[in-house]
């Protein structure tokens, strides 16, 4: 494949080594502080969708939307995971409770406000259960706490103080909640705040490799077989190398999850192909279905990058527009722009 | 003060070839100058007026608020698919520029049960017969584009709707029952702002004789433009004028109606026709500030407006229509109007008139101007839609789980009618009230769909029922399929 041949031309790789940002470093610290804590094997999902978090940190963690109101929810079901291989299932006790196989299951919640919807609904289900709550104003969740009673909430809080996504703990689940205590190495300091609430800090995390990610410099990039995507073509791969089509409809769209703390630009990545002439004055960005004005670097074949200086971090869903197109005579797919990775500078 | 903080318009948009992406833009761009708009379109590369905001139509949800005001601008081609479902979730205004939309309706995602049920709610009677077909054989008559209209759950989910005229609103009555008259507003189309472009700069411009007459008909050529009357009569006008010249400026789509076919049988008008194909819009507006006269035909109508029809106006021109459905609520100065019985013979000695007195063509000119920059003005079609909008705050909307069930409406429902034009001659005279039972036919069903059954009938004939009745299941030699109509009905 052309693309794929030509795919060292992208300067994709290099650099300086990631000086990883402090919440995407302590949610990756966290979720193997836990792993560590159950090695008899646990598995992740993040049912936060779309503002899942868990993606930064695991790329190929299964995500899981909540009920919403008809048109959101229609929205949300168009949806696939791992370049578009994959759906995007809705959170209920099924896919649950095959989602864990017998395994202690570690979810993804959101914000705090979503645990205090979901986590009585939860508590019926048959699988040993421990939640995540999306990092926030720690105000919230102890406003929740009366909503919780049948959860034990752990705070996890780096050695310089930044916060980590809140732990929950159904009482009496067997998922023993002083093993995450217990089983960590680093000393850590334990204490009560209220009924319920756990606060422990966490020193020295251990440093874990976010695999999925392009560690350039200062760019948090995912590449294209582990994007959140609409109606693209199903992302192909090649070697260490993956990239998705845009087509054959003009617009894809992206879900990206949480933004990342401190994330300046949005970036998206192409790769060069020989089909058409003229992608960067042919390319439309929208964040959240609102146009926006983007900048662009491309070499004469087509490669290159776009991005969007951001001054705000509050969208979840990024589209890529192309109006160019060419029908392939030998499997009849409409092909448009090719997208190698998409991400942050931070 | 507004009732409502913004407008949302839910519609194509240029560059789309879409005359409505047009006229939505004019439209949005005077509506935005008093409420914060944004545009929902599927095309990222849509153009908006300055000021609006471009909005993903996935994604409409994030755009309707509370205080929003939706507007639909609903015509009957693929460019609206987007449109229709976004119409049911979040009832606002509906423009409905086409009353038949099953041309759209075949571009949603329905299911074979719900383009069943939505056949049957179109029309009853005709669907126990003909949406089996339709839907699982995807065997399609062109009379089923005229007689299922398949507006009824969209007119029933709006607060308001908006049509062009009296002509297309009573037609909506008819189909859908009274119960949603006073739901529906008649704005006529607005004229476009004159071109800038002088006539003789124009034909300058296009390579036109200034000395020539020059005859424009605009648009896509299809069947119901009727240029089969047109070149009929250009033939008979060209055997005995010199210095004319017609030009087509749209494109000609062979599949859809062949008009270069057509036209090659007639060696005159074959040497007076040009094709100008697909134009830019300032080749558009300088082709009809060329044109001596505009031909505007149709037949039959379906309630459409013309937005030729208006750029025509505005731009002065002398226009020839058809002398029915819209073009009848027209003022008898401004538009000169052909009956569509003997058509042919009307528009020879239409044209031969023009043609031999400049100055008819220059009166009808003036008052087509005069007409367009008064009374079908931009400002005033502004007027009217903003009290539309701002009564619409309050209006109830009806949803299609309210709408009367086809077995418990209380009147008949008049799925087909006599469009009041046509007087079939030798029909038997009937007394008042007395019952109607017969069968038409076989008629081959090209004919049933361009000269629609209703016109067949008098208008005086309160069509209760029709069926079709299959005379021959096979085409004929043209490709069409005979059919007979039993229709069922009273004398009124």
């Amino acid at each position: 494949m052309k693309a794929v041949r030509l795919l060292s031309k992208l300067k994709i790789v290099g650099g300086q080594r990631l000086q990883r940002p402090s919440w995407q470093a302590c949610l990756a610290g966290v979720i193997d502080h836990i792993r560590n804590s159950y090695p008899e094997g646990i598995v992740f999902a993040d049912c936060a969708f779309p503002r899942h978090f868990l993606f930064h940190a695991l790329a190929d963690v299964q995500l899981l939307r909540l009920p919403e109101n008809d048109p959101v929810d229609a929205f949300h079901a168009r949806f696939n995971m791992g370049g578009g291989t994959r759906p995007v299932v809705e959170c209920s006790a099924d896919p649950l409770t095959r989602l864990a196989d017998g395994k202690p299951l570690c979810l993804a919640v959101g914000k705090a406000e979503e645990a205090v919807r979901l986590l009585p609904k939860l508590e019926r289900l048959d699988i040993r259960l421990l939640t995540m709550v999306e990092p926030g104003a720690f105000a919230h969740i102890v406003k929740a706490l009366p909503a919780l009673a049948n959860w034990s909430v752990i705070r996890f809080v780096l050695s310089d103080g930044t916060p980590t996504p809140f732990v929950c703990l159904r009482t009496g689940s067997g998922m023993g909640s002083d093993r995450l205590f217990d089983i960590a190495k680093q000393p850590m300091a334990v204490q009560r705040l209220r009924a319920g609430l756990r606060f422990a800090t966490v020193e020295n995390l251990p440093k874990v490799s976010i695999a999925a990610q392009s560690r350039t410099s200062r760019n948090l990039l995912s590449q294209a077989q582990h994007l959140v995507t609409d109606n693209a073509y199903a992302a192909e791969q090649h070697g260490p190398w993956s990239w998705l089509w845009i087509g054959p409809d003009q617009t894809t769209r992206f879900a990206t999850g949480r933004i990342p703390q401190g994330a300046k630009r949005l970036i998206v990545q192409f790769l060069p192909n020989d089909l058409h002439s003229g992608l960067p004055e042919n390319l439309r960005l929208q964040l959240d279905g609102r146009h926006v004005q983007h900048q662009g670097e491309f070499s004469p074949d087509g490669s290159g990058r776009a991005w969007v200086e951001l001054d705000k971090e509050d969208f979840t869903v990024v589209s890529v527009a192309c109006r160019l197109s060419r029908r392939m005579e030998d499997n009849g797919r409409v092909l448009r722009a090719c997208v190698s990775h998409m991400g942050f500078a931070l | 003060m507004h009732s409502y903080r913004s407008l949302c318009h839910f519609s194509p948009m240029p560059p789309a070839r879409n005359g409505i992406a047009d006229y939505a833009f004019q439209v949005i761009r005077k509506l935005s100058h008093r409420y914060p708009s944004t545009v929902v379109c599927d095309d990222a590369f849509a153009m908006v007026p300055n000021g609006v905001t471009l909005g993903d139509s996935v994604q409409a949800f994030r755009f309707v608020q509370p205080d929003t005001c939706c507007i639909y601008q609903i015509g009957n081609n693929w460019d609206h698919s987007f449109v229709i479902p976004a119409a049911h979730s979040f009832p606002g205004i509906v423009v409905l520029h086409d009353i038949n939309l099953l041309y759209l309706h075949e571009s949603l995602e329905f299911s074979d049960d719900q383009m069943l049920q939505q056949l049957t709610q179109s029309n009853p009677h005709l669907a126990s017969v003909r949406a089996a077909s339709i839907v699982k054989a995807g065997h399609k008559l062109r009379s089923d584009y005229a007689l299922f209209h398949m507006s009824e759950s969209v007119v029933r989910a709006a607060r308001a709707v908006v049509v062009h005229s009296s002509f297309a609103k009573s037609i909506i009555q008819r189909h859908i029952g009274a119960d949603v008259a006073d739901r529906i507003h008649v704005i006529p189309h607005f004229a476009y702002t004159p071109p800038s472009e002088t006539r003789a700069a124009a034909r300058r411009r296009l390579g036109l004789e200034p000395g020539w007459h020059v005859i424009v008909t605009c648009g896509f050529a299809t069947p119901v433009k009727r240029y089969d009357w047109l070149v009929a009569a250009l033939d008979r006008v060209a055997a005995s004028r010199r210095n004319l010249v017609w030009v087509q400026a749209g494109p000609v789509r062979p599949h859809e109606f062949d008009l270069e076919a057509l036209v090659a049988r007639y060696p005159r008008v074959r040497s007076i026709v040009r094709y100008a194909g697909y134009l830019s819009e300032a080749d558009l507006e300088g082709y009809i500030a060329s044109a001596d006269i505009v031909i505007n035909l149709r037949f039959p109508s379906v309630g459409e407006s013309s937005g030729i029809l208006a750029r025509a106006l505005s731009a002065g021109a002398c226009c020839v229509v058809t002398d029915i459905a819209s073009y009848r609520e027209f003022p008898d100065d401004v538009l000169i109007k052909i009956p569509p019985t003997d058509a042919v013979g009307h528009l020879v000695s239409a044209l031969s008139a023009l043609i031999d007195s400049p100055d008819i063509v220059r009166g009808f000119g003036s008052n087509a101007k005069r007409y367009a920059l008064g009374e079908l003005s931009l400002e005033a079609y502004d007027k009217r839609f903003e009290t539309v909008i701002e009564a619409s705050k309050h209006a109830h909307h009806r949803s299609e789980v309210d709408a009367p069930t086809p077995e418990t409406r209380t009147s008949p429902p008049m799925r087909l009618y006599a469009p009041d034009t046509v007087q079939a001659p030798g029909f038997p005279a009937l007394e008042f009230g007395s019952e109607v039972h017969f069968a038409v036919g076989p008629l081959s069903d090209q004919l049933i769909t361009f000269d629609t059954l209703g016109s067949l009938l008098p208008p005086t004939i309160r069509v209760d029922r029709a069926a079709f009745v299959a005379a021959d299941e096979g085409y004929d030699a043209d490709g069409d399929v005979a059919v007979s109509v039993e229709i069922r009905g009273a004398h009124r």
